[in-house]
């Protein structure tokens, strides 16, 4: 038996969830992450405090948080942001299903980037507002033109990122796979999309931020429910307050699921030798 | 003995840019079926560039590079390479790595992958990443993946480079001990003679630009060799000579028993 002396066990890279700053405490990255909004909140009640807005114009933290209040007891306040997540979810879902097909084919085939391509970067091109009328045309108020649009702002970055992901795969890598009788979707599945990976979980991460933006889009415009017709309807009754806690809802929603793909992208990447600061 | 891998006058130009590098314009070389060949030559003149020629892996300009008379292609089942640098995946596990090798064999994949890991030093390695591993582990997985796959040819192109002098030694070991069990045609790619001498029935020098084949040598000697088999050792002197290294003129005209051409 020609075996060689035993090497050490190599300790698993951790990703430090908590770092010696310069000061040499140990501070968790969430709590750093929270400086700027508290000074925010603090900047803010201090512009209420000195009226340079009226309080119709600009409410009090405490306002917004009453109105918030209001909305729950009146038992609302779920039912807006559930609705919301909902279609965003269900947008989501699709329009990256969707990038990722077209994005393979795309990446994968020369005919197919050269058929498809200058459509898509066209269509890309069309701002999210200029859909709605047309969607509404077609698939009238109901829940599906709004899924349809934030599917719409899902597919372009998560299409975009995929293709690019492709472009860069080292051919090394993939000579390894051919080397070793991968082919077809296996090669696909084995070689090119994990290759393509970090790449992909960028553009799921910026796709998921734009399905948020395109979701208000989508709910400004015949809405009855959701956090975009919460929008409209605080403008139209003239509630600075429930403008300030939509807006509030949307940035805390946009970054909790944002937070989760977060973790999937580095549970999925675990083996990523990136570089950090 | 039946011929396994042929190249048969075989061109290969690379194109880059206007200019064009031809790396041969014709070389040809049979490797018999459970044949050890290994190739020298000076770095650049084309020894990786054969090995992607018979993988499939590079198409030749003119000519044709058959296994078993069957002309080669990109992912042929019948081959598998041990690349010159590691090439692991960085996605996927030391013992997932070899079992990239190990795909398409029958039988217990995941005790052949255990018992490969061990024999090159690696068993507590298994669960790391590529990038934690060092230079000269890197390319000890290589070679188990490479070992894994037990194909028809394996094509190792110095597979034992970035390794001490002694894990080299153990690791040419096992390379001769794995072919016991699988009889497979190899050709090594090598800067290092004795290492050829050790291990190979034949050993090809390549020279010249354009690259053609300036002399085989059949080693007499049965395996397994003792490192101080005094015909190798003649025969090293002869090749080192060839190479212009390390004899002194007199024994310059002693006929070597191992050569057979020198064209
Ligand atoms: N993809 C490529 N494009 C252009 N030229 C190439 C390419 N691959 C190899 N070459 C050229 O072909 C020649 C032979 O390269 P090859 O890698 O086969 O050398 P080698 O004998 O393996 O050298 P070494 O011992 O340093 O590994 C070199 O001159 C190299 O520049
Ligand atoms: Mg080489």
């Amino acid at each position: 038996m020609a075996t060689v002396h035993h090497s050490p066990p190599v300790a698993k890279a951790a990703v430090p969830a908590t770092r010696r700053w310069r000061s040499g405490v140990p501070t968790p990255r969430w709590l750093v992450g929270l400086i700027v909004p508290v000074a925010l909140l603090g900047l803010w009640q201090w512009l209420v405090n000195r009226e340079v807005y009226t309080r119709s114009q600009l409410p009090a933290p405490n306002d917004v948080w009453l109105a918030g209040r209001q909305l729950w007891e009146a038992e609302l306040l779920v039912e807006h942001v559930t609705i919301s997540i909902e279609r965003v979810a269900l947008g989501f879902a699709w329009g990256a299903g969707i990038a990722i097909l077209i994005g393979l084919a795309v990446g994968l085939s020369p005919v197919v980037d050269a058929l498809l391509s200058p459509t898509i970067q066209a269509i890309r091109a069309i701002p999210s507002l200029a859909w709605v009328p047309l969607l509404v045309l077609w698939m009238g108020i109901g829940d599906q033109p709004k899924i349809t649009l934030v599917a719409i702002g899902v597919f372009f970055p998560v299409f975009t990122a995929l293709v690019g992901g492709i472009q860069q795969i080292d051919r090394r890598l993939v000579e390894v796979g051919q080397a070793y009788g991968l082919r077809g979707p296996a090669l696909a599945w084995h070689i090119l999309l994990p290759a393509a990976a970090p790449a992909l979980l960028t553009g799921l991460r910026i796709g998921l931020a734009q399905g948020w933006l395109f979701l208000v889009a989508a709910e400004l415009i015949g809405a009855s429910r959701g956090l975009g017709f919460l929008l409209t309807d605080g403008q139209n009754t003239g509630r600075a307050d429930i403008i300030v806690l939509s807006i509030v809802l949307l940035a805390l929603l946009g970054k909790g699921t944002d937070v989760l793909l977060g973790l999937l992208q580095r549970r999925v990447l675990r083996w990523s030798d990136a570089w950090q600061a | 003995m039946t011929q396994d891998v042929t190249l048969a006058q075989v061109a290969k130009v690379f194109r880059r840019n206007g200019t064009s590098t031809p790396v041969f314009d014709d070389i040809s070389l049979t490797v018999d079926r459970g044949e050890f060949v290994a190739i020298l030559g000076p770095s650049g003149c084309g020894k990786s560039t054969i090995l992607r020629l018979i993988a499939g892996l590079e198409q030749p300009t003119a000519g044709q590079v058959a296994i078993g008379g069957r002309e080669v292609s990109v992912t042929d089942d019948r081959c598998a390479v041990v690349f010159q640098e590691p090439r692991l995946l960085p996605w996927r596990t030391v013992s997932a790595n070899v079992a990239l090798g190990a795909r398409r064999r029958k039988g217990d994949q995941r005790h052949r992958v255990r018992a490969l890991l061990d024999e090159v030093g690696l068993a507590d390695t298994a669960k790391a990443w590529p990038h934690q591993l060092s230079g000269g582990m890197a390319q000890r997985v290589a070679l188990a993946r490479g070992l894994a796959a037990e194909p028809d040819v394996l094509l190792l192109d110095e597979p034992f480079a970035a390794l001490d002098a002694l894990t080299r030694l153990k690791m040419q070991d096992l390379l001769l001990q794995v072919r016991e069990h699988h009889p497979q045609t190899v050709v090594l790619v090598t800067h290092d003679i004795d290492e050829a001498l050790h291990l190979a029935d034949r050993i090809v020098i390549l020279g010249d630009t354009p690259a053609r084949v300036v002399a085989t040598h059949r080693i007499p000697a049965p395996r397994p060799r003792e490192r101080s088999n005094p015909t190798i050792g003649r025969l090293r002197d002869d090749i080192l000579h060839r190479f212009g290294v390390g004899v002194t003129p007199e024994r310059e005209d002693t006929d070597c028993p191992g050569a057979l051409a020198a064209d």
